[in-house]
């Protein structure tokens, strides 16, 4: 019984990090209808970001991470300003080559500057302390990770619901030709969304960093995990995500219990299964077109 | 002065030209209808004049000013706003919202939400459903009072009757007549001539890209401007 437990918090606390991969990308999906292949490495750049700043600046890691997330941000608004508005179109496929590229180029420009071994931030004792409940130990990290996720998903959500800002970016998902007529300009509103997906995914990788390992190469990884995140978890709302992320963790945990040597196997089996039988995901919406 | 002025206005989609040499006026406070069948470059004009849609010669003014490069913001900040042709609405959001999104523009002016709402009282009560829900003239209304919170100069309005009961299209064009008597400036995209006579002070009717026919709306016209629509010698 406390195995199932454990397996349940486990799984609670790393679909929050999972959440947070997926949201950028199903942000930039659901208002651009295009995908970002360059998603994973923006996360991995993130994580590499904060380990340089963390070790030339003597400030704690975590302070650094709304630091790494504004500059992710900036990185995002330039990509999409500068490069992805100049090729976008009916047709996904310039801007889906465009992304694929940018990959790899940060990719190797990661490669360049930082080699090719396994990192890690250190963040001290945070990384392995924990407390007991009823007999299953639960990690302060995993626990604040699962939080900070669950805090940014409800604060995005009030930004998207109640906010002039927010109306237009749902607007411009529904129809991004319409919302001229009402002064919104379709390229800033992009350009905003592909910031904050940046933002969300530098987060994510940096969090990732502190509870595991990544080298410049883990971005295709991280971007799996992102659309196996939606795809589970269906578009066309956060939350969806949210539940997307918290269902593949819970898949990845349970495996890592009971079939340590199968990997992401198990994630990638569920991917499929929803693709054959639920293709909307858990929460996501039926759209014909 | 014309609030808006056309004058020899080419428009093309690649190798097919829409538009040829057209030339209207609108003046302040007027009702235009555009007649014309299908095809005739109605809404390639009206999208035209919102920015919507590219043009390849001729000059667009708006109170006297060239707008020919302006972009669709820049005109909606100026004054012009579009019911466009099939509503258009943001089916995901609510009635309130797609409201909320004309008044984002800040402009400012009679069309605030409860006077959108005494208009149409039939969607007051829908302020909180997600627009996808309503019976299609409901949406056209919501899309008609999205439109007027801009507080707009111009008001350029798409075959309103598109798909809608006679009862239902009864009731839309009752409020533009409304809109005519508040002396709001009205372009209105028909295809029932008899109606886009009804309502309007002036009408251009157009044939294959070209305006074939122009003149005061009246009854008396109605004979006229059927031959036209149908391209029959006059």
């Amino acid at each position: 019984m406390s195995i199932v437990i454990d397996i349940l918090i486990n799984g609670l606390f790393l679909g929050g990090l999972y959440a947070l991969f997926g949201l950028g990308l199903t942000l930039i999906f659901g208002v651009m209808r295009i995908a970002n292949i360059a998603h994973g490495e923006i996360a991995v750049a993130g994580a590499l970001a904060l380990f340089t700043l963390g070790g030339n600046l003597p400030v704690h890691p975590l302070v650094l991470l709304p630091v790494v997330m504004v500059l992710a941000f900036g990185l995002g608004w330039l990509l999409q300003a500068q490069l992805i508005n100049r090729v976008l179109s009916a047709d996904p496929m310039p801007a889906l080559l465009l992304t694929f590229g940018l990959s790899v180029v940060l990719q190797n420009l990661m490669v360049e500057i930082y080699g090719a071994d396994n990192r890690s931030i250190d963040i001290g004792t945070i990384k392995t302390a924990g407390f007991q409940i009823g007999g299953v130990t639960l990690g302060y990290l995993p626990l604040a990770i699962f939080l900070l996720a669950l805090v940014l998903f409800g604060l995005l959500h009030l930004g998207l619901q109640h906010t002039r800002l927010g109306r237009a970016i749902r607007a411009t998902s529904q129809d991004a030709d319409i919302v001229a007529l009402f002064g919104i300009r379709q390229k800033r509103v992009f350009a905003l969304v592909m910031a904050l997906a940046a933002g969300f995914a530098a987060l994510a990788g940096m969090l990732l960093a502190m509870r595991s390992t990544i080298t410049p190469f883990s971005g295709a990884e991280r971007l799996l995990i992102a659309f196996e995140v939606i795809v589970i978890g269906g578009l066309g709302s956060i939350w969806a995500s949210y539940l997307g992320g918290i269902a593949l963790a819970l898949v990845h945990v349970a495996s890592f219990y009971f079939d340590p040597a199968s990997g992401l196997l198990y994630g990638h089996l569920t991917l499929l299964l929803f693709l054959l039988l639920r293709p909307q995901g858990i929460a996501g919406k039926v759209v014909t077109r | 002065m014309s609030m808006l002025e056309i004058e020899n206005l080419d428009a093309r989609y690649g190798d097919f030209q829409a538009l040829f040499g057209i030339s209207l006026n609108v003046r302040r406070g007027e009702t235009i209808a555009l007649v014309g069948a299908n095809g005739a470059g109605k809404t390639t004009l009206l999208r035209a004049i919102a920015g919507l849609g590219q043009y390849h010669a001729g000059v667009l003014r708006l109170n006297g000013r060239d707008i020919g490069s302006a972009s669709p913001q820049e005109l909606a900040r100026m004054g012009i706003s579009m019911v466009p042709e099939g509503r258009r609405l943001f089916t995901g959001m609510s009635v309130a919202e797609n409201l909320m999104i004309g008044a984002d523009l800040g402009r400012g002016g009679h069309w605030v939400r409860d006077a959108v709402f005494d208009l149409f009282p039939e969607i007051a009560v829908m302020a909180h459903r997600p627009a996808g829900l309503l019976s299609g003239g409901q949406q056209q209304m919501v899309s008609l009072g999205r439109a007027l919170m801009t507080n707009p100069d111009l008001l350029l309005v798409d075959e309103v009757s598109l798909g809608l009961a006679p009862v239902v299209v009864d009731r839309v064009y009752a409020a533009l007549a409304q809109l005519k008597e508040r002396k709001t400036t009205l372009v209105v995209v028909e295809q029932d001539i008899r109606r886009a006579l009804d309502v309007s002070d002036r009408f251009y009717c157009m044939l294959s890209g070209r305006v074939a026919l122009a003149g005061a709306s009246a009854p008396a016209a109605f004979d006229a401007v059927s031959r036209a629509y149908f391209g029959e010698a006059a």
